[in-house]
């Protein structure tokens, strides 16, 4: 008796698991028995506030095209991953958010569709509008991989309680007026005993100093990323820049301070002038509220402008079945209409020079003009590549002595070998 | 042998029929055969499918350059090839969980050891040590990470303190650098785990303790034994199977430390100047974030040669001193 009992306990249980599956399948065949195309689009939630404004714009794109039905999905969790697990299995969906920091991976391997001819094609779009170094973090050779939905660009912040305890009526507009305005800072408040605030927070990382290296002149790469071009003499210079005033003191590392990045350091009163993006906006406004603050344009070097954009884009899968449908929807999220009413709900700013910007982010529009896109080939980023040598060697010459030289010298050549090893 | 040594026979109605594997389901019913199997099925399936199945893969893609979402190519030994010679940063890596593992499994071992016997004497309050002992392994270690970064960071607590008495200022900022320090960053999460880690092997050691028969701790009181001597001829030789579990697993453990160097070095993995990457933050790093699966395929399955290895002579090595 016990036995039979125990044996219907075994069948019930594999019962149970086929009738999960069968109502999984259940439930996608249902969602495509329509007569209208259904498009599958797949992004992540940056805050809450994000797929709700987005199903706004969806919505009007769907009034606008009766016969196009846009499936949405909110992946959770590491989408990179995640995207990149159902592009192997063959599931990936028709149109979906690409980051500049792994697009190329996609888009070297062939998975993504090339996007100039609907481009060409389609009247309405203006493909010239767009800031160009917006696209270039999306083109490889001369196919275009995705048209942004949005971008940042880094700015300065800069604490104004302590300006004014300095009396300093302007924030810094060159890399020399910013070293003399840091250092000051930190003596007055090695003055006053608060030995833990600095005049500035720099990190070591390539993402934040980037800006700087261009200001003086020079560039990691050639802009095709077949060589290193960071061993000369402006690489030197903008290496000793940065890591100067964390060396004397007048700037430190977050990790000096207990932050797990500049802009942490920023909002706890540790530094006084920060270089980051429209992201730390929310912190400021809920966590760090004491702090009174101001954004101004990054610091000019010797040979003028320097910034980064990091841009998400929408990007098609390659072996999607409905193209014409995905580069519809495309067209319209990042076409005049749709990315203004995107622009307007989400606070973001435009990829388009013509969509007027959220009033208050000036600085960071300004940097859209001359910006750097935030995109390499692959591997950049792997353990012992260049990203990780760049970071582990700025706080090598600011703390144990290394020479500028000598981490100029070492990043080439570990440029050097993630080009020829891939 | 049995009816030799004077002790009753195990099998007073003769020994099962055992012999032959053939005929060894005889003596069950057929419908405790059938269940028996069923009952492993779903736990075969799934060991096969995602152990067996997987390291076979593991294998196969080391010699392949694949980003999972092209195709993978035919590379033959190149990827090993990098990961040896070229790359700049595996034996860092291998180097860094090695000298971890050498670290963490003595110290963790003899902790846990010594916490057992303490919580197994007749103390006052030994039920409020066992439970604050064993706490530290229910805690997610991601949150015990970051409690401990802000208890040890250059502008935590520790410092605070150290700077109260006057220890510092030893760092170049006053501070000592736990976390940012190249030298010590290492040697931080190996406190930390060993820490953490010890509850666990405590509560181990404590069933294999109070496996000890008494009798041999009266008898050997009365031979005149003092309490280090019975701890040593009686204790550690009767406890050797829950030492070797405990070295072993504690080894593998060790050898595969992910989540505390991964935390503690978000955004810049390894950070402080690679002093905290060890192999399988090289193979997450590499996999899944670099995209290049052969190479962390290629780096997996060096991992398993060196803990396959570590694990037999940590066999070896408490098997061979068995005798007592």
């Amino acid at each position: 008796m016990r036995k039979r009992i125990a044996l219907v306990n075994v069948l019930v249980a594999l019962a149970m698991v086929a009738s999960f599956m069968a109502l999984k399948s259940a439930k996608v065949s249902a969602s495509v028995s329509h007569s209208k195309t259904v498009v599958t689009l797949d992004g992540w939630a940056s805050t809450p506030a994000e797929p709700k404004d987005l199903k706004k714009v969806l919505n009007a794109f769907q009034k606008k095209n009766p016969n196009i039905q846009v499936q949405y999905n909110v992946v959770n969790g590491d989408f990179e991953s995640q995207m990149k697990a159902a592009f192997a299995a063959g599931r990936g969906p028709d149109v979906l958010y690409a980051d500049e920091g792994w697009a190329q991976d996609f888009e070297r391997t062939g998975r993504f569709q090339a996007l100039n001819k609907y481009a060409a094609k389609d009247k309405s779009f203006h493909q010239g509008d767009f800031y160009p170094g917006l696209v270039k973090g999306f083109t490889v050779g001369k196919k275009i991989y995705g048209f942004p939905k949005d971008y940042s660009t880094l700015a300065l912040w800069y604490n104004t309680k302590i300006m004014k305890a300095l009396h300093i009526k302007h924030p810094p507009t060159d890399v020399n007026s910013f070293s003399r305005v840091a250092c000051a800072i930190r003596r007055y408040e090695v003055k006053h005993h608060h030995n833990k605030v600095y005049g500035a927070g720099l990190p070591n990382d390539l993402a934040r100093w980037q800006p700087i290296l261009q200001a003086f002149g020079g560039h990691v790469m050639n802009a095709a990323q077949t060589k290193p071009e960071i061993n000369s003499s402006p690489g030197v210079k903008a290496i000793r820049w940065w890591t100067g005033l964390v060396h004397k003191g007048c700037a430190a590392e977050p990790s000096q301070v207990g932050a797990g990045w500049s802009g942490q350091e920023f909002g706890q009163g540790n530094a006084a002038m920060v270089f980051e993006g429209p992201w730390l906006l929310p912190g400021m406004q809920t966590t760090w509220k004491s702090i009174h603050w101001r954004i101004a344009p990054l610091p000019t070097g010797p040979k003028g402008n320097g910034n980064l954009a990091f841009s998400v884009a929408y990007a098609m899968n390659k072996n999607s079945h409905v193209k014409s449908a995905a580069w519809k929807l495309i067209s319209y999220l990042t076409g005049r209409v749709g990315e203004a009413k995107w622009v307007k709900l989400f606070q973001v700013l435009p990829a388009r020079r013509s969509i007027k910007p959220p009033k208050g982010d000036g600085a960071f529009v300004r940097g859209a003009a001359y910006a750097e896109p935030w995109s390499f080939k692959p591997g950049f980023f792997n353990p012992g590549g260049p990203n990780t040598t760049i970071g582990n060697d700025l706080d090598k010459v600011a703390l144990h002595g290394m020479s500028a030289k000598a981490m100029a010298k070492d990043v080439a050549n570990s440029i050097k070998i993630w080009l020829k090893n891939g | 042998m049995a009816a030799q040594s004077g002790l009753p026979l195990a099998y007073p109605h003769g020994r099962p029929r055992v012999g032959r594997v053939r005929g060894y389901f005889r003596q069950f019913h057929k419908e405790d055969v059938v269940m028996g199997y069923l009952f492993l099925l779903i736990p075969m399936a799934i060991f096969i499918l995602f152990f067996f199945v997987a390291m076979v893969f593991d294998l196969w893609i080391s010699i392949q350059q694949w980003a999972i979402i092209d195709t993978p190519k035919f590379v033959g030994s190149t990827n090993y090839n990098y990961i040896f010679n070229i790359d700049p940063v595996f034996w860092i890596a291998v180097k860094n969980s090695i000298e971890y593992a050498l670290v963490v499994v003595p110290l963790q071992t003899l902790l846990a050891f010594t916490l057992a016997v303490i919580v197994n004497q007749n103390i006052r309050g030994k039920k409020f040590f066992r439970t604050a002992f064993y706490f530290p392994s229910v805690t997610s270690s991601v949150a015990i990470t970051l409690l401990f970064m802000w208890l040890f960071n250059n502008n935590g607590l520790v410092n605070y303190v150290l700077s109260l008495v006057h220890l510092g200022p030893i760092g170049p900022f006053g501070t000592v650098g736990f976390l940012t320090d190249p030298n010590l960053a290492l040697k931080s999460i190996i406190g930390l785990n060993t820490w953490t880690t010890s509850g666990t092997y405590m509560i181990i050691f404590l069933a294999a303790l109070q496996d000890v028969p008494r009798d041999m701790y009266e008898a050997a009181a009365i031979d005149g034994a003092n309490a280090w001597q019975a701890i040593r001829k009686i204790t550690i030789p009767l406890i050797r199977p829950a030492t070797f579990l405990i070295v072993a697993t504690g080894l593998i453990g060790a050898i595969q430390m992910f989540d505390q160097a991964f935390v503690m070095s978000q955004g810049n993995p390894g950070s402080p100047d690679n002093s905290t990457l060890t192999m399988v933050l090289y193979i997450y790093g590499t996999g899944i974030q670099g995209n290049q699966y052969g190479r962390a395929a290629a780096a997996s399955f060096v991992m398993f040669c060196i803990i396959f290895v570590a694990t037999l002579l940590v066999r070896r090595l408490i098997r061979e001193e068995a005798a007592f």
